[in-house]
């Protein structure tokens, strides 16, 4: 509601003043006797009328749309209608001036609506210019527009005491006043040529949009021209009516300094026109190719450089950062990634360009503007960071306005790309459709690099470990040995691609084979080192200390002192005379072997002793137990790791001793494969048809037949 | 997912952690941060009562493992009570008992503590 009040304030203001200043001056209050100060004071209420005139066309500007073509168009609708306004009011009959005779009355009300109407003309061209002129603001462009109204504005002080008004033929201080004006003048005319070259519109239109330009370019000229042509010459024009002055003199007569301002704004349009022809028709390509928007052309390059750079995340991240401020889009930029591993919500700027992460860091709360452009899921544009809280300390660090784009694809938050300026305001609207036609891509390729990566990392690591399986497997027993006197088989399967489990069997001569069956606790990578080091210690101590107390205690000597604290080893192993069928064994807390004899007996055998790695002192061998067992052909045993025992079925039973030794006891007439192979195929049918390994799992199992 | 929780309870200058669920390699964790915090806080007399775990995998026990020497060296230490037969029988074939107190109550295991009592 203020708002809408406020759009009314200049229009009322500059009606009142001139109303005000133009009745004064038709009741006689700039007579010959009027006092300085009343003269000085009229011509200041008239500066601020026409201020207020310009506030209001700036206003009514603000609303159009800033594209090139269309800032074209406006002028000349804003000409054509101001110079058909200004035949009309050439149509009143009278006011001849002459600067000797006191004015008539219509010469008041002409001149009046003359000045407005010329005045409200260069305005709108000055105005719709300096947007052309100040496309794609920078610091330089604002402060050459700046300048060129400070030289406007000197003219139009240096110009006010030699108005009619006042002592005109020899105004006070004359010799400095000179100086000034032609020091105002010729700075205006500098920066109206600095203003004019400014045509970064161009490189943004397309072939079509170029011609129209071209065509609208020459148009305006045209119109400029005519306008001085109005203003010194009616004569030669349409315009001329006998009894009237021409409309120079009105001009002069109500308001040198205002036309002085007319005549160099006027001067800007007509410079502009001209140049910005001459740089359309210098641009236009002559093949046909070309005749695509630079943005076309910029997103197809953008894309091949992307699939080039997609495979280095680093490199990618510094692109996406630097291509918006090459591209002249914006002054620096930054970018920052969600951390998908941790799921931290703090966004992490990975890349800066022409700004230093920790200063980008400092001037503005990344978190809340990520959080609320990813939530939006829409580009946020600040057009004075001074204005918004999370931006408080931009200022200070050469940020006056900020892009903020989610860089979001249908599932998830990828991250946001930051793009600043040190202006207020600064991002046209076709500066928006393309950074964020650009950050949408950037989209794409960040997500596709990300893809690339996990497969190519998930790759790797698949081949790494399908490479320790590889070489895990190669730690058992490649082949079966054949005995006249026993058979024997074996199989282990790890849970993962690498597990702890362990079997081994070594013919020690003489008619022994030694063999065991070992668990690191834990499973998968950890527990694979530890296997690797059990079977080094089995096939190197088996063979100098092949009895089951001295092998276990040097086994647990040596583990004893790699393991970790939270690690331990259960083995169990043994010694079988194949000549005798006597066989010794020791538990090193394992689970306890299964024998079963030809009749069905089957048998657990629980001795004592604790698992390597739990204690270091003499407990170990002090609790360690050995068993002497005497086979009869067809007597076996069967040694197997906590898997067996612990595999689940559907309705999470575990699958137990019970179960076991019954399926051994069901196989013992056949040989040792056949009791192994029996075994495997209970626990893989109790455990149904998901068959998920929970544990690794390990068969052993040797079979006595005696001497045969 | 996780079936598994650790309470806490103090009973004079014991702390008694009851453990519920199944202790295995994805649970451990929790159990290592319960006893972690206890000796952070100084509380080295912990009594773990395994009435209500129903299951313990070889990486459970290592937990066990992990601190009772550092426990011990503060004078305190790990006592075990009220398992179930079948969790018992776990720790019995592994050896723990022999440097373990595993007990039937935790009555039984206060006593032992009240009587200095160290397993080894």
């Amino acid at each position: 509601m203020f708002k809408r009040l406020r759009l009314w304030i200049p229009p009322v203001l500059f009606i009142i003043f001139l109303v005000g200043t133009t009745g004064f001056a038709f009741l006689g209050g700039l007579s010959e006797s009027a006092s300085l100060t009343t003269k000085i004071l009229y011509h200041a209420v008239l500066s601020i009328c026409y201020l207020s005139l310009w506030a209001t066309i700036a206003q009514a500007i603000q609303q159009l749309r800033p594209a090139p073509t269309q800032i074209f168009w406006q002028c000349i609708v804003g000409i054509i209608t101001i110079t058909v306004l200004i035949y009309l009011v050439y149509q009143i009959q009278g006011g001849f001036l002459d600067i000797n005779v006191p004015a008539a009355p219509t010469v008041y009300i002409k001149s009046a609506l003359l000045n407005t109407l010329f005045a409200a003309m260069s305005f709108i061209v000055i105005q719709l210019f300096s947007r052309l002129g100040r496309f794609r603001r920078t610091q330089r462009s604002e402060r050459n527009w700046h300048l060129l109204l400070l030289f406007i504005l000197i003219t139009f002080v240096a110009v006010s005491p030699f108005h009619h008004h006042f002592n005109a033929e020899s105004p006070p201080f004359a010799q400095p006043l000179i100086a000034l004006l032609a020091a105002g003048t010729l700075g205006a005319i500098i920066f109206i040529f600095l203003n004019s070259i400014r045509l970064a519109w161009i490189v943004r239109l397309s072939f079509r949009q170029k011609m129209i330009s071209i065509g609208l370019g020459v148009v305006l000229i045209a119109f400029t021209a005519g306008t001085f042509m109005i203003i010194f010459r009616p004569d030669l024009t349409l315009m001329f009516l006998s009894e009237s002055s021409y409309p120079i003199d009105y001009l002069q007569f109500h308001s040198l300094p205002l036309f002085t301002a007319i005549i160099l704004s006027m001067t800007y349009g007509f410079v502009y026109s001209l140049t910005s022809v001459l740089s359309l028709i210098f641009h236009l390509p002559t093949m046909g190719d070309f005749r695509r928007s630079a943005d076309e052309m910029a997103a197809i390059q953008d894309l091949t450089v992307l699939v080039r750079e997609v495979a280095d995340s680093e490199k990618l991240h510094d692109w996406i950062v630097s291509t918006p401020v090459d591209a002249g889009s914006g002054k620096a930029a930054w970018l920052t990634i969600n951390d998908l591993e941790t799921g931290s919500l703090t966004p992490l700027i990975v890349a800066s360009y022409k700004i230093e992460a920790s200063t980008a860091e400092e001037a503005c709360d990344l978190v809340a503007l990520h959080q609320a452009a990813t939530i939006s899921q829409k580009l946020i544009y600040i057009q004075n960071t001074v204005t918004d809280r999370r931006t408080e300390q931009a200022k200070p660090n050469g940020i006056l306005s900020l892009l903020v784009l989610p860089l979001v694809t249908s599932t998830e938050v990828l991250g946001t790309l930051f793009v600043s300026r040190e202006i207020t305001g600064a991002f046209e609207h076709d500066d928006l459709e393309s950074i964020g036609l650009f950050a949408s891509q950037a989209t794409l390729v960040l997500e596709n690099a990300r893809l690339l990566e996990e497969k190519i990392e998930g790759e790797r690591l698949a081949s790494e470990l399908s490479i320790a399986r590889e070489v895990q497997q190669r730690l058992l027993p490649q082949t079966t040995p054949e005995f006249t006197h026993l058979t024997l088989a074996a199989s282990s399967t790890p849970a993962l691609e690498v597990g702890g489990d362990y079997y081994d069997w070594l013919d020690l001569g003489e008619g022994r084979l030694a063999f065991i069956v070992a668990d690191v606790s834990g499973k998968g990578t950890s527990a694979a080192f530890y296997m690797a080091e059990m079977q080094g210690i089995f096939q190197a101590v088996t063979r100098i200390a092949p009895n089951p107390p001295d092998f276990l205690f040097h086994a647990n000597q040596a583990l004893g002192e790699s393991l970790e604290k939270n690690v331990f080893v259960t083995a169990i192993y043994g010694v079988l005379d194949y000549h005798s069928g006597q066989l010794l064994m020791a538990r090193a807390g394992h689970s306890p072997a299964v024998i079963v004899d030809v009749n069905g007996h089957a048998n657990l055998l629980r001795s004592s002793g604790m698992g390597i790695g739990l204690d270091r002192s003499d407990i170990f061998t002090e609790t360690l137990e050995v068993q002497q067992i005497q086979f009869s052909p067809g007597d076996l045993v069967v040694l197997y790791t906590d898997g067996v025992i612990e595999s689940r079925n559907a309705a999470a039973e575990e699958f137990g001793y019970d179960r076991l030794m019954e399926s051994i006891q069901s196989a013992r007439f056949e040989s040792a494969q056949g009791v192994h192979d029996t075994v495997r195929a209970t626990v893989d049918e109790f455990m149904g048809s998901e068959k998920n390994y929970d544990d690794d799992l390990t068969l052993l199992v040797i079979k006595w037949h005696g001497i045969r | 997912m996780s079936n598994f929780s650790v309470a806490f309870r103090d009973s004079g200058s014991t702390t008694i952690l009851t453990l519920r669920g199944e202790l295995d390699a994805h649970t451990a964790p929790e159990l290592e941060s319960a006893i972690k915090k206890c000796r952070d806080e100084g509380k080295t007399q912990l009594i773990v009562n395994g009435h209500d775990l129903d299951y313990i995998s070889s990486a459970g026990l290592g937990v066990f493992m992990a601190f009772i020497e550092d426990i011990r060296t503060l004078d305190g230490d790990i006592k075990i009570c009220a398992l179930q037969p079948k969790i018992y029988d776990v720790f019995d074939l592994l050896g723990f008992p022999r440097i373990y107190h595993i007990v039937d109550t935790e009555e039984e295991a206060i006593t032992l503590f009240e009587q200095g009592i160290q397993p080894i």
